[in-house]
């Protein structure tokens, strides 16, 4: 019998673990309905507690964070508002999910945004200064100047050919995303698909040259999170991104790996703009789906609900 | 004659004192002026030199009739040591020592000896003693015209020769030559060690920053500067023996100090502390000086080989104090003050300033025009402070009058609607220092769409990115020939800009802020004035058209 050495064993393990890893190729547009269905959890409660139990039906953190990785969290904290406005996250729902990382063994979790105004202010207004001071192997990364962006050239993309993406994004051996649920003028929502934004250095052209929702598909395309749980403490129904506009409490975290059918839910979850929304009427959602990255259509998810009671 | 201890070591080491003095002064400036920035830190006193300086209390009583007592000490100071703060304190002082150094105005004269076993009583010859040039000769007692003006422009409502008081000059050089270089270099070593902290997993230092700075008038006030300091090509301190208005009010409480150079009988008249004066205040006989210009530095006492030189508060026995006239007729005074005058008098005229023609935008909280333009020093520390760089320097594009005060380039940047830096920080009042509630209701003008460049009104694209910006939904969209199209909603505009700053088409921006209805007031509340224009600055609930609900089956079949 051929022996097997212990490199060809790790090699053959690895590759085994390719699809797990990398979830995207698993969702190929021509899978089969007998793959495992894309779960959505929504957790009603209190933010910490909540994103415990959303956690453990998700499997917990340890699917997620391995011993010695690099964690890239990207919260929303774009704009200089106070966490109540809804227009960025929740900083107690990032410092909780920065704990939850380093308890799983992460080595170093970098909480990352490319902030759309002063990114001093931006980072002491919104909490996340505070929410992440202190903590051994935690950087805060306001990304501010072009050369902390690296150029990507993206041939098989419709609208995007080449994106500067945040260095840290490609650096991070695991990528969560905890955007704000919240309105947007330009692609009415902004939640886990839109809020990748927050990760590239000309946010402009996708206003001016591109259309914005093919362009949002093409980047998801290339930065798909391996978990997105959106922050619905409080929704800002309109006047997104940067408010100041009516804010809903809705008071649930929706997370899931598949960051489609997680944004599908959310659109669906509340009314934009005092309308009900479907996420098939979301160009950019739609966009997403289009390219494999998940599922848009919510009778093909397991829905999860779960309540905390609160304290 | 004493042989032990040795005066003329002791006064080397009152000359190495007064370095260490003036270097500790100019680093805690420098610290200063580093320090002006966001967060505001209540601790530091970031004023701490124009407080102390009496003509920048001047201007902010003569505008505001706030009194800042800080600057009392300086005149009390003056009144009894003299100019003392110019050879000691003032950091251009220190920078103008420096330059005369680097000049090699500073070298030593063969003729002096300062070396206590050559101290023969040498004179020193007619030839080298300090041989003035007639520019230098002829431009003694300019700093009186300059003080004039001073006055005259606190009359007039003008503060343009405030752009020449040291204090202020020397920190708005900082703001707008200094800091943006020094970011310049700090933001390139970063980057250069960008790949190794990466590498290295260092991330803070790889993902650290600083917003760089850059000022329309960096250059003219480069050139203002290389000037100043390279005055000393005339002689060493010239800028502060002819030129300095602050100077001159120092030496004019300064004539009647008690401190001050008396010479005893035992004066040889060699001529050796003529040779050291840095300012050229010892006559042509030595036993006069021009107290007006004597800072105190007490160089000629150190040379003196006779020891017949004295500075104590009470006179020492047969010593005696005996002034140089000023070297300036009342008759050049008067014609240099009208001269002067007229510039003040043509700037205020300039119908950019009486007639508003230009589109200047003055900060949030600025006084009204004619007391703004009265009252602000030029100083510089709001476009130091300034989180966004909105604030530029006002260069000669918009006139002498206007020259250094603050102006908004809402091209380059919003004004930032959670920072109320620029009216703290201010000296004299200028900006007002509000609360932050008030300072965003201080409304800086109001955006004026112009559809031709506006691509969504001349192109049909779907731009919102003026509405994405705007803090207070004063864009709204409503359907025009099938399309969103951006309106502006005055009644919620406050003038920030941000809309300006990211307007996506080339050069002059598709949306302009205008200083329409800008609301500037000496007192009182903004809110209470807006609320009563009906303008609220609060949020308003958006309605979005949306695709329409049969899209949803074709979408589903069509990737099915």
């Amino acid at each position: 019998m051929r022996e097997i050495s212990r490199r060809t064993l790790l090699k053959g393990a690895l590759a085994a673990c390719l699809p797990v890893t990398f979830p995207s190729v698993a969702h190929s547009r021509d899978r089969n309905e007998t793959e495992r269905r894309a779960r959505v959890v929504e957790v009603q409660g209190p933010t910490e507690h909540a994103l415990e139990v959303l956690l453990d039906a998700l499997g917990g953190m340890g699917r997620f964070v391995k011993d010695g990785d690099t964690v890239l969290i990207k919260p929303n904290m774009s704009f200089p508002n106070r966490p109540e406005q809804a227009t960025t996250t929740d900083p107690r729902l990032v410092k909780a999910m920065i704990h939850r990382c380093l308890k799983a063994g992460a080595r170093r979790v970098l909480v990352a945004d490319h902030p759309m105004r002063s990114v001093k202010l931006s980072l002491d207004v919104t909490g996340m200064k505070d929410a992440c001071d202190g903590i051994r192997g935690v950087h805060l990364i306001g990304a501010s100047q072009e050369g902390m962006f690296k150029r990507v050239a993206l041939p098989e993309a419709k609208e995007l050919q080449a994106v500067k993406i945040l260095r840290a994004a490609l650096d991070a051996d695991v990528q969560i995303n905890l955007p704000r649920m919240k309105s947007h003028g330009a692609t009415t929502v902004s939640l886990g698909t839109k809020g990748n934004m927050g990760l590239i250095w000309d946010r402009a052209i996708f206003h001016s040259r591109l259309d914005i929702n093919e362009a949002i598909g093409d980047l998801n395309a290339l930065v798909r999170a391996d978990l997105t749980i959106l922050d619905g403490s409080m929704v800002l129904t309109a006047g997104g991104p940067l408010g100041p506009g009516p804010v809903e409490k809705l008071d649930c975290l929706i997370g899931g790996t598949d960051p489609v059918a997680v944004d599908a839910f959310g659109v669906q979850r509340v009314a934009w703009y005092g309308k009900r929304v479907a996420p098939e009427q979301v160009p950019h959602l739609v966009a997403c789906h289009k390219r494999g990255i998940g599922e848009i259509d919510l009778s093909r998810v397991d829905i999860v609900s779960r309540k905390v009671p609160t304290p | 004659m004493k042989n032990f201890p040795s005066t003329a070591s002791l006064h080397a080491g009152s000359r190495r004192k007064k370095w260490i003095i003036q270097t500790v002064c100019f680093a805690l400036f420098l610290c200063l002026c580093v320090s002006m920035h966001y967060p505001w830190r209540s601790w530091i006193p970031y004023q701490l030199f124009l407080d102390l300086d009496p003509l920048k209390s001047l201007a902010a009583l003569s505008g505001t009739r706030q009194v800042y007592l800080f600057a009392a000490l300086l005149v009390v100071v003056s009144l009894v040591w003299g100019r003392i703060f110019c050879a000691y304190v003032c950091p251009l002082g220190f920078c103008i020592d420096v330059a005369d150094h680097g000049l090699g105005k500073t070298r030593r004269n063969p003729a002096v000896h300062r070396l206590p076993d050559s101290r023969a009583a040498e004179v020193v010859e007619p030839e080298n003693r300090p041989q003035l040039p007639q520019g230098v000769r002829a431009a003694a007692g300019f700093q009186w015209v300059l003080l004039g003006l001073v006055f005259v422009g606190l009359a007039l409502k003008s503060s343009l020769p405030f752009v020449l008081d040291p204090i202020g000059l020397l920190t708005r050089s900082f703001a707008v030559v200094f800091y943006p270089l020094g970011i310049w270099v700090a933001n390139g070593l970063v980057g250069l060690f960008r790949p190794i902290a990466e590498q290295r997993g260092w991330y803070d230092l790889a993902y650290h920053a600083y917003l760089q700075p850059g000022f329309q008038a960096a250059v003219g006030n480069l050139v203002l500067l290389a000037v100043v300091l390279g005055l000393s090509l005339l002689t060493r301190r010239f800028w502060c023996r002819s030129v300095c208005p602050l100077g001159a009010l120092l030496g004019l409480l300064g004539r009647v100090a008690p401190s001050r150079r008396r010479v005893a009988a035992t004066c040889t008249t060699c001529g050796q502390c003529q040779v050291v004066c840095p300012m050229q205040a010892i006559g042509d006989d030595p036993f006069r000086t021009r107290q007006s210009a004597c800072i105190q530095c007490k160089s000629c006492q150190a040379v003196c080989p006779v020891e017949a030189i004295s500075f104590s508060l009470r006179p020492q026995p047969e010593t005696r104090f005996r002034r140089v006239p000023e070297g300036l007729s009342r008759r050049k005074f008067f014609f240099g003050l009208g001269a002067g005058s007229m510039f003040i008098i043509l700037a205020k005229l300039d119908p950019r300033v009486t007639k508003r023609t230009e589109r200047w935008l003055r900060p949030p909280g600025a006084l009204p025009e004619v007391d703004f333009l009265a009252t602000c020093i030029r100083c510089g520390a709001c476009l130091r402070i300034c989180v966004t760089h909105t604030l530029q320097a006002s260069g000669m594009e918009n006139g002498l009058q206007s020259w250094g005060t603050p102006i908004h380039n809402m091209r380059a940047a919003g004004c930032e609607q959670q920072c109320d830096l620029c009216g703290k920080i201010c000296p004299t009042g200028a900006i007002r220092n509000l609360p932050l509630i008030e300072r965003q209701h201080a409304k800086i003008g109001t955006a004026v769409l112009v559809r031709e460049r506006c691509v969504a009104w001349a192109k049909d694209r779907v731009c919102l990115l003026c509405d994405e910006a705007c803090p207070y939904n004063a864009i709204v969209f409503r359907p025009v020939e099938g399309h969103k199209r951006p309106f502006v909603d005055e009644s919620r505009c406050n003038g920030c800009g941000m809309c300006e700053a990211v307007c996506p088409v080339s050069g002059e921006a598709a949306i302009l802020v205008y200083p329409t209805g800008e609301i500037r007031q000496k007192e009182g509340s903004y809110k209470e004035i807006l609320n009563r224009e009906r303008i609220y600055l609060e949020p308003k609930k958006d309605l979005l058209e949306l695709p329409d609900k049969g899209d949803m089956a074709a979408i589903r079949k069509g990737e099915a």
